[in-house]
């Protein structure tokens, strides 16, 4: 028998950079790797299956990667991490936002969201960046709610979808960084890469 | 970074005693397939008050084969696949064969009966495909052939992940299954134009009498024969 052990790995990484009237910012780039959670590798695991395998097929999860948020805390970028330590509104009444672009290589994909100047900053003081996280969901939610796990326990225990409005949503990916202070002025970019 | 890890388990039941020396298992290969799969799984193409996927394929058939190829990521297909029960190379997954030992790992557990015959009664290699029912379907496909390729546009919802499947036209001229051979748009993709005819229906499947559907996990292991008196139980778990 001829074989070599390979593994299935999800390489996440995190590029974040700030525009001023679309120059990048000096001193504004951050990058690396990131961790996926355990609820991230937990969504991921029902993601691939069937929970009905029929002339019509039911999943156990419809959720994908929808949001991108920001906060001003920090902690240690480990499996068991279950929310942004201080999210930051990115709207009035937001902390989740959705992804704007989807890019893919063939084993991977790559989101991108774009802060706007009017984003995190919207009462015009400065907002300090230091963390990011990562969010899957879908929309609407499924009818007979197989989502399998509830991601709103403040809002709507019963609920099978992330309540944006909420800052303690469970990531699925989280980044934490060097302090990125964002001002109405710059827009951030946040690039973030799942490579399989 | 996190590294995950694909196990596989193969063995031989009696009268549900495990038959000696049939334990097959170890570490097996994702393939380049299986990780394009995966990117394409994860996000949505549309984020909308109705978001829609870039592809809906999940687990959902097994392949067995007779054949070895050293156990590499850029494994397309079985070497040797074998017909089950003289009737497929397909094997489905069950609604109960999936299962989540830990938190963060899928396992799959699928039994061929005694009376499941393999043709020719041997395996040493077993692959896991994706797949969804409904399939994708329309009654507006055109076909055009330029230069020797042939292409068919007018589909819906065509990613890389149709590569390697079939159009299964059903009407016009020359009906019949045509593997794709390259994706070009969501619309459109080539098709192996040995046949290609005039017809507007399609179905895009995998075609069951297909010897090497693409696989997405792949393991290759000492020869099994399996006994008509034999139960065949194979385990295949997926840890992130």
């Amino acid at each position: 028998m001829i074989h070599k052990i390979e593994n299935i790995c999800v390489d996440a990484n995190v590029h974040l950079f700030m525009r001023e009237r679309g120059k990048v910012v000096p001193g504004s780039h951050r990058e690396g790797h990131n961790i996926l959670t355990t609820v991230g590798k937990n969504w991921l695991s029902k993601l691939l299956a069937w929970k009905t395998v029929a002339s019509t097929d039911i999943p156990y999860t419809n959720r994908r990667v929808r949001w991108m948020a920001l906060g001003s805390g920090t902690q240690l970028e480990v499996s068991t991490v279950t929310k942004l330590v201080q999210p930051q509104l990115a709207t009035a009444t937001d902390y989740l936002r959705p992804i704007q672009i989807v890019e893919f290589t063939t084993t991977s994909v790559l989101f991108t969201k774009e802060f706007g100047t009017s984003e995190i900053t919207g009462t015009g003081a400065p907002v300090g960046v230091t963390e990011a996280g990562l969010f899957a969901d879908v929309s609407p939610a499924t009818a007979g709610g197989f989502e399998d796990v509830s991601y709103d326990p403040i809002g709507n225990p019963a609920s099978t979808v992330l309540n944006p409005a909420i800052g303690t949503n469970p990531p699925i990916a989280y980044k934490a960084f060097e302090v990125l202070t964002k001002t109405s002025d710059f827009s951030l970019e946040v690039r973030w890469e799942l490579r399989f | 970074m996190d590294k995950g890890l694909v196990n596989f388990t193969a063995l031989f039941r009696e009268r549900g005693k495990i038959v000696l020396g049939s334990r097959r298992e170890g570490h097996n290969v994702f393939t380049y397939w299986g990780r394009t799969w995966l990117s394409r799984l994860v996000p949505w193409q549309t984020i909308a008050s109705t978001d829609a996927p870039f592809t809906n394929f999940r687990l959902r058939w097994l392949t067995f084969g007779a054949g070895y190829q050293v156990e590499d990521r850029s494994v397309l297909s079985l070497q040797d696949g074998k017909l089950i029960n003289s009737t497929s190379y397909l094997w489905p997954l069950t609604s109960t064969g999936f299962s989540f030992p830990t938190v963060s790992s899928v396992k799959i557990l699928s039994t061929l009966a005694p009376a499941d015959d393999i043709e020719d009664d041997i395996i040493s290699e077993a692959g896991l495909v994706v797949d969804r029912y409904p399939v994708a379907s329309g009654s507006s496909a055109v076909i055009t052939t330029v230069g020797g390729v042939t292409t068919v546009s007018g589909l819906t919802g065509m990613t890389l992940l149709s590569v390697g499947r079939f159009l299964n036209i059903t009407n016009g001229s020359n009906p019949g299954w045509f593997r794709i051979l390259t994706w070009q748009n969501s619309t459109t993709v080539t098709i192996d134009p040995a046949g290609a005819g005039t017809g507007t229906n399609w179905t895009e499947s995998l075609y069951s009498t297909d010897r090497t559907p693409p696989v997405v996990a792949y393991k290759s292991f000492e020869k099994m024969v399996k006994l008509s008196s034999f139960e065949l139980e194979i385990g295949w778990e997926l840890k992130f």
